[in-house]
């Protein structure tokens, strides 16, 4: 009745998160149904239920309510920390299957997502050295799987990290881009027939 | 499998590609209504991938989404003051609830978190777990006054004292019950609002009929002494 380790709290946690996803608002036979498939956790889910009688939800409009502020400013530095302190293998993870993209994968890549024959663009904005256009980042992400926010942010640690070219006396002057090229400037450096050129510009629409 | 509104898929993807004084703007926006605001679940998405670490993003993010998360926590307290039996609301329990909650969204390492899916009920279902954590702590599983020893004879028809309970239970004396022993308020709520037969209810808690019934006359006995 009462789960005494912690395997079992997370399992009746589980039971219980999934239950309240598929019913944000459950019902009294909602919560019936549930003791009746998982008796040996009634106790837990007969508290929860407990708890959501009467219970009055939160509505947006509680975000705009006053903020205790003592208690706000002596927390956030922890808030803060945990963030940087959790580890997050995602972005690397991401990166690993973003770098495994080369050659005729690459190639792939590149028709799969709409960019065609144009395939060093596509390379230039996997390496980050090229702002991903929104529609060709709503693309990439479906591919990856991953959301916009770590694409993005993959892209700008790729640029950041970029290995520079080691420059030796000759007639050009040395150039190194210290900011990531717009799309736009990319599309007008292939100097492309202007219908090509357009098709590509409408990737930033 | 969670999945994403796409509305907000399409809320990251736009924010995703502006220059960063302009996202910066756009998430301190605090008034929800503001066609530019950015939703609570895509602010999720958005620490959650550690996103402009370098730019200072993320660092706003966190304070904004963290700020929210808070004003959230004490809202739902505010809100619901029958959990006052459960938790004294005061500062320090809000900066608790926050801070566990806040933890829950920061190590969850499911690729979609529910926060990011809808972040209210997210809010909610955190703080009821803060609060069933608060009961585990005050209850624990055996207390002295375990009434195994008190056989009471077996009835299968509520006396009016059990009848009277169902209108106090019904007029919000869930509070006063969440303050009882665990068994004590199971045995009212299996009893009360799932209408088990007295055998259903003794097999659910784990005990024997007439001690269930003596758990659940327990329950009554706060109930009335509530003075509802």
């Amino acid at each position: 009745m009462n789960p005494h380790s912690n395997g079992e709290r997370a399992a009746v946690d589980r039971v219980l998160a999934e239950f309240l996803e598929r019913f944000p608002t459950p019902s009294q036979d909602d919560w019936k149904e549930l003791i009746a498939r998982y008796p040996e956790h009634a106790g837990e889910i007969a508290d929860t239920a407990l708890l959501y009688v009467g219970r009055t939800q939160l509505i947006e409009d509680d975000v705009m309510n006053d903020l205790d502020r003592g208690a706000f400013d002596t927390t956030i530095s922890d808030a803060i920390n945990l963030v940087y302190a959790t580890a997050n293998d995602r972005i690397d993870s991401l990166a690993t299957k973003v770098s495994d993209v080369r050659g005729p994968a690459l190639r792939d890549l590149a028709r799969e997502v709409g960019l065609g024959p144009h395939v060093a663009l596509l390379s230039s904005v996997l390496a980050g050295t090229v702002q991903a256009p929104i529609r060709l980042m709503e693309r990439l992400t479906k591919v990856f799987k991953v959301s916009a926010f770590e694409l993005a942010e993959l892209f700008t640690q790729c640029f950041e990290r970029r290995s520079l070219p080691a420059f030796k006396a000759g007639i050009d002057k040395p150039h190194v881009d210290l900011a990531v090229t717009s799309w736009s400037e990319a599309v007008r450096r292939l100097n492309l027939p202007p219908e090509q050129a357009e098709d590509l510009l409408k990737f930033d629409q | 499998m969670a999945t994403i509104d796409p509305e907000h898929e399409r809320r990251r993807l736009e924010l995703v590609v502006l220059e960063p004084p302009e996202q910066i703007r756009r998430i301190e926006i605090a008034d929800h209504r503001d066609p530019d605001y950015v939703p609570s679940e895509v602010l999720t998405s958005l620490v959650r991938a550690w996103f402009g670490k370098s730019t200072g993003v993320l660092d706003r993010s966190v304070r904004v989404l963290y700020n929210r998360l808070m004003k959230l926590v004490d809202a739902y307290f505010k809100k619901n003051p029958n959990w006052n039996k459960v938790v004294r609301r005061s500062s320090e329990t809000l900066k608790e609830a926050t801070a566990e909650a806040w933890a829950s969204l920061v190590t969850d390492k499911n690729s979609v978190s529910f926060a990011e899916v809808r972040f209210l009920p997210w809010v909610e279902a955190r703080v009821l777990d803060f609060l069933k954590a608060q009961i585990r702590k005050k209850c624990l599983p055996n207390r002295p006054d375990d009434p195994d020893q008190d056989q009471v004879a077996d009835e299968e028809q509520d006396t009016p004292e059990e009848a009277l309970a169902r209108e106090q239970l019904a007029a919000g004396l869930v509070g006063v019950l969440l303050a009882c022993p665990p068994k004590v308020r199971q045995a009212v709520y299996l009893r009360e609002k799932c209408g088990h037969q007295w055998p259903e209810v003794a097999k659910l808690i784990g005990c024997s009929i007439p001690t269930a019934r003596s758990y659940y006359k327990q329950g009554l006995k706060a109930l009335a002494g509530a003075n509802v």
